[in-house]
């Protein structure tokens, strides 16, 4: 199990350098001049030649690279000769739009997405795993079309339509709760739990509509053939009682894709719900990311792209993990 | 008279059973599935007798039902779509009629059942010996460490070297002959009355096949059980069993003590199987006798005797009546039953001049 | 003559010079495989499998020695059986014979050329003559492919050209194994075990090849269609002068279909012989044991027969035992042989060799034993009632 692990840690961090040198050269080989984003629009060309300089790219590519990760681990030093500044680490630089550390914007961002992603995940797994249970031990029967009607009927709304839907009941005309706000961050911070779970309702509803249909589909697909097993058939000769048979001997067989796919989706949400976050006004990562990319604002685009594959593969290696405590025969052999 | 008209008191010989003696009696079990292509009758009409301390063993090909009757035996079929119609009595209960919390209470502690594939049939995910000591654990109300020892014991009885630390590993760290040694420890746990096997040695190696054999033996000598055994090899049954049951096409064919069925065999089928097996003690024959043609349809059963597309003895009978009629288990000799047309002094005819000189 | 044990990245030697050098007078072959008139000689084969571990660089840190030194040979219309328990590399060295695995080292001669290094095109004429069946008639027939498609497939692939067109020569192949040639157009899925595996026999005997190897043909196969299928295989032999490298677990079925048979455990011939001398008179501690193990459908022999059983499970072929790989479950090593004796068979590996005429064993202590078959004796089935 130790030499499995560190593997996968050694994956992670392989990984994670492949794709910094990625957004690294899309940075600087890149459509947009650097320089002249920096200085500002009305720069004279001497000045964008000096902000070059000031910048370190005249340097050679792999000195900037081997710059840009410094910072990243450590924290540089940055900026015109006249003007140098201590970006702390992780250091992505400033902001093309208004020259704040992209750090801190993101930070500043994290909080919805990671409340958002993370809430509409619970419930999409319990729904969606729950309903693909009664589907797949009741196969053919009302309860089975019931479960996949309702779940395929969640994915075939796009997200906008199940999102302003649900505005226009839930907020406009009954009323039920108040507008999304940005005010609500984390449930510990004001204003409070309470707050918190009205704030994210309707956005995590709609998050979980589109996913879980994929995990009804799945779960109830596994059940049925992890119930047809041999295993299965021994345990019912024992004389296990039924829920014995399906929870601890079945689901427990038919859980393992299952994790796969959550961990996928999830660190690939962390990353940003770029959809949800515009109809319900969060600005998340998602939102930031859409801000970003409108006003070319490179740093921030990088940032956000390599934190979100810091998740994505992080979440892999969790999964990965998942894995190995769940069926032995990956970790011993 | 004939096996459907027998009291359930007389076994088959026409002896009084005591309440101790037969301990499974069977009698015209059908097991029928419904499916897109029409009504599957897996099980027509089977009866049979296990009496305590004896095996009987239940020969068949693929197709013939053998299996599904031992799930039916069972109660696995309850729940599904597979109607059971039928007596199963087990030491006195209805099986047929039970519900499916009493057959749960049944099922691992009077009768128990081992199968064909122990890699398969064991949860990967958990230890061995925790799903031994959780069979223990369902009918035995004790703590945990007594369940342990009881299943430590098991497994040393069953002759898994280092039982103790064995206890702790998965299916996948066994070998195929351990595997099949660790099934039977869970099903022999609780001490059942009535032990099925179905197929416990196909899928291993001959040598390991051997020794299994012989620890199922021990065990019923030890525990007095009754032994269903379920194969396709006559080698295993000529070895183990003390009578035989031939299914072909969800029917009783011919059944009868083991010295019955491989020295007077009386039905076509029988002979056939005997004939198409390659013999490692008799002198070799230039050419398998194989049974022409394919196992039957258990949908479209074929009229008359089931076996009758493939079997090379028609003429013997008049009328067309292999085709026709449906033949009965009549009684050829005291416990011997075939289901034929053929007169009987004629079989034992064939027998002697026609098959027994090719074998 | 010794060879090399290959390390990871060197080419294996091998020990026979290649029929590309003619000026080199031929090597001594192993006894088992000198044979002039062999259609096929197997010499000294060997088929490791490496392990590696390691946490970033893998390193070869041993192997899984499937095959570890078969020598044997066979003729023109014979058929050699091979027979073993699981583990024991029968089917390794099947498809290194037809080379669908290299082997490590060794040398495979084919109709006097030694193919053991042959490069993959000029292989590829080569199975025109080498064929082979598989064992689950289940999963080796591809379920997309018609049958004709299937069968079909070596005249397409080879680029041989037939009188009537490839449909017509296939549907003939399909009568001969006994299928309706109607069902040209039908999947794999729509027939049985059995007729499958007659669509594996048609596709394998298309070209009329030399060798057949058969790896377990009939295992997956209920006794009366394993009869039907035996028969055919032996009616092809017969009319198309096949040679079958027969391989199998089940003893009985190999006898009745071998000229010579060969008994192996864990990657080494144990002993190899005639049919009727290997049944009949056994020189091995393994072959005894294996042939004692067999149950014989006749209650009242069964129950006379003295077992010899043999105990534990099979080694690794990861780590096999040292000196005799069998020595570890040798009921003779436990039962008969003084502390000298047995300390030979830990240390020192038996050679196959010539113990008589023709029959090669690879024991220290081989003696013969007739009596673990049980043989025909009086039983009321084989006296004739009148």
């Amino acid at each position: 199990m130790a030499r499995f692990l560190i593997r996968r840690t050694a994956a992670l961090i392989a990984l994670l350098i492949a794709v910094s040198i990625i957004t690294f050269l899309l940075y600087n080989l890149g459509p947009a001049d650097v320089a002249a984003n920096t200085c500002g629009k009305s720069c004279t060309p001497e000045r964008i030649a000096q902000t070059k300089v000031a910048l370190g790219l005249d340097q050679p590519l792999i000195t900037q690279y081997l710059q840009y990760m410094k910072g990243l681990l450590v924290g540089r030093e940055m900026g015109p000769p006249s003007g140098r500044y201590h970006c702390d680490w992780p250091c992505f630089g400033r902001s093309f739009q208004n020259n704040q550390f992209v750090w801190d914007v993101i930070k500043q961002a994290l909080p919805y997405t990671v409340s958002l992603a993370v809430g509409a995940a619970i419930i999409w797994l319990t729904v969606g795993v729950s309903f693909g249970i009664i589907a797949g031990l009741n196969r053919g029967k009302w309860q089975d079309k019931l479960a996949v009607a309702t779940s395929s009927f969640g994915v075939s709304l796009p997200v906008p339509l199940i999102g302003l839907t649900l505005i226009l009941l839930v907020n406009t005309k009954w009323q039920l709760l108040p507008y999304t706000t940005s005010a609500s961050t984390w449930p510990w911070d004001p204003p409070g739990p309470v707050a918190w779970f009205q704030n994210y309702l309707l956005p995590w509803l709609t998050l979980a509509a589109v996913f879980s249909a994929a995990y009804v589909r799945l779960t109830r697909a596994n059940m049925i053939e992890t119930m047809g097993e041999d295993y299965i058939r021994t345990a019912r000769a024992k004389g296990l009682p039924k829920r014995t048979v399906t929870l601890k001997h079945g689901l427990r067989a038919a859980i393992t894709p299952i994790v796969t796919i959550f961990g996928l989706d999830l660190g690939g949400l962390l990353g940003g719900a770029v959809l949800t976050e515009q109809i319900f006004s969060l600005p998340g990562l998602g939102k930031t990311s859409v801000n970003a990319v409108v006003s070319d604002d490179l740093p921030i685009i990088i940032g956000i792209v390599l934190v979100a594959a810091f998740f994505i593969i992080f979440a892999n290696i969790i999964v990965d993990i998942l894995y190995a405590v769940i069926d032995p025969r990956v970790r011993l052999t | 008279m004939t096996a459907q008209e027998l009291p359930v008191e007389l076994d088959f010989a026409g002896h009084q059973l005591s309440d101790s003696d037969a301990f499974l009696q069977v009698r015209d079990l059908r097991v029928e599935f419904p499916t897109e292509d029409g009504l599957v009758k897996a099980v027509n009409g089977i009866n049979l007798d296990v009496v305590r301390g004896t095996t009987l063993g239940i020969v068949g090909e693929s197709g013939s039902g053998k299996s599904v009757t031992s799930q039916a035996i069972m109660g696995l079929l309850k729940g599904t779509s597979a109607q059971v119609t039928g007596t199963v009595t087990l030491d006195g209960q209805d099986l047929v009629r039970a519900s499916e919390a009493d057959m749960r209470k049944l099922r691992g502690d009077v009768v128990s059942m081992i199968f064909q594939d122990p890699l398969s049939s064991m949860h990967p995910f958990y230890r061995i010996g925790d799903q031994i000591s959780e069979a223990y654990l369902v009918h035995n109300h004790v703590g945990k460490k007594a369940a342990h020892k009881a299943t430590v014991d098991m497994l040393a009885r069953v002759g898994i070297p280092n039982p103790a630390s064995r206890y702790s590993d998965y299916p996948h760290q066994f070998s195929g002959g351990m595997r099949q040694r660790a099934m039977i420890a869970m099903a022999l746990i609780c001490n059942p009355k009535l032990l099925i096997a179905d197929e416990p040695t196909t899928a291993l190696d001959v040598t390991v096949q051997a020794q299994i054999l012989e620890l199922i033996k021990d065990l019923q000598k030890e525990f007095n059980s009754a032994v269903m055994l379920i194969t396709h090899d006559l080698g295993v049954v000529a070895e183990t069993c003390d009578s035989v049951l031939v299914m072909y096409g969800g029917q009783c064919v011919e059944m009868g003590t083991v010295d019955e069925i491989f020295y007077h065999p009386e039905m076509p089928y029988t002979w056939g199987l005997l004939g198409s097996m390659p013999r490692m003690d008799r002198t070799r024959q230039a050419r398998l006798q194989a049974i022409a043609g394919q196992p039957p349809s258990l949908i479209r059963v074929p009229k008359g005797c089931v076996f009758n597309p493939r079997c090379r003895f028609t003429e013997h009978v008049k009328d067309n009546a292999c085709r026709e009629v449906h033949p009965e288990l009549e009684q050829a000799a005291g416990s011997h039953f075939v289901r034929c047309h053929i007169d009987s002094a004629e079989r034992k005819r064939i027998w002697s001049s026609e098959i027994v000189p090719k074998l | 003559m010794s060879h090399q044990l290959p390390e990871d990245g060197q080419s294996p030697t091998i020990t026979a010079p290649t029929a590309d050098t003619p000026e080199a007078k031929p090597a001594e072959v192993h006894p088992a495989a000198d044979d002039p008139h062999a259609l096929l000689i197997v010499d000294r084969v060997l088929k490791y499998f490496p392990i590696r571990r390691g946490i970033f660089v893998r390193r070869q840190v041993g192997s899984v020695k499937a095959v570890d030194g078969v020598s044997f040979s066979v003729r023109a219309g014979e058929t050699l059986g091979l027979v073993g328990e699981s583990g024991c590399g029968k089917s390794t060295t099947g498809r290194v014979i037809a080379r669908l695995l290299d082997p490590t080292s060794g040398s495979i001669r084919f109709n006097g050329r030694e193919i053991a290094k042959l490069k993959r095109e000029e292989m590829r004429l080569l199975r025109r003559d080498i064929q082979m069946i598989f064992q689950d008639p289940y999963s080796s027939l591809n379920p997309r492919h018609t049958i004709g498609t299937i069968v079909g497939a070596p005249f397409r692939v080879q680029e041989v050209k037939t009188e009537n067109g490839v449909k017509a020569a296939v549907q003939t192949l399909m009568e001969r194994v006994g299928l309706n040639p109607e069902h040209y157009n039908r999947y794999p899925n729509e027939f049985s075990g059995g007729q499958r595996q007659r669509i594996g026999i048609a596709r394998a005997i298309a070209l009329h090849p030399k060798l057949v190897v058969c790896d377990e043909p009939v295992s997956a196969l209920d006794v009366s269609i394993q009869a039907q299928v035996v028969n055919l295989l032996e009616d092809l032999q017969s009319e198309f002068d096949l040679a079958y490298v027969f391989i199998a677990h089940d003893l009985s079925v190999v006898r009745h279909i071998s000229d010579r048979v060969a008994v192996m455990y864990l990657g080494k011939i144990m002993e190899l012989a005639d049919r009727d001398v290997l049944y009949a008179e056994p020189m091995h501690p393994y072959t005894h044991g294996l042939m004692s193990a067999v149950p014989i459908p006749d209650p009242k022999k069964e129950a006379q027969r003295t077992r010899i059983l043999l105990t534990g499970d099979l080694p690794s072929p990861v780590d096999p035992p040292s000196g005799c790989v069998f020595h570890t479950r040798c009921p003779k090593y436990r039962e008969e042989l003084t502390d000298v004796q047995k300390e030979r068979c830990r240390v020192e590996i038996p050679e196959l060799e010539t113990k008589r005429e023709s029959h090669f064993v690879a024991c220290h202590f081989a003696e013969v034993r007739a009596e673990v078959v049980g043989e025909d004796i009086e039983t009321p089935a084989t006296v004739n009632v009148p």
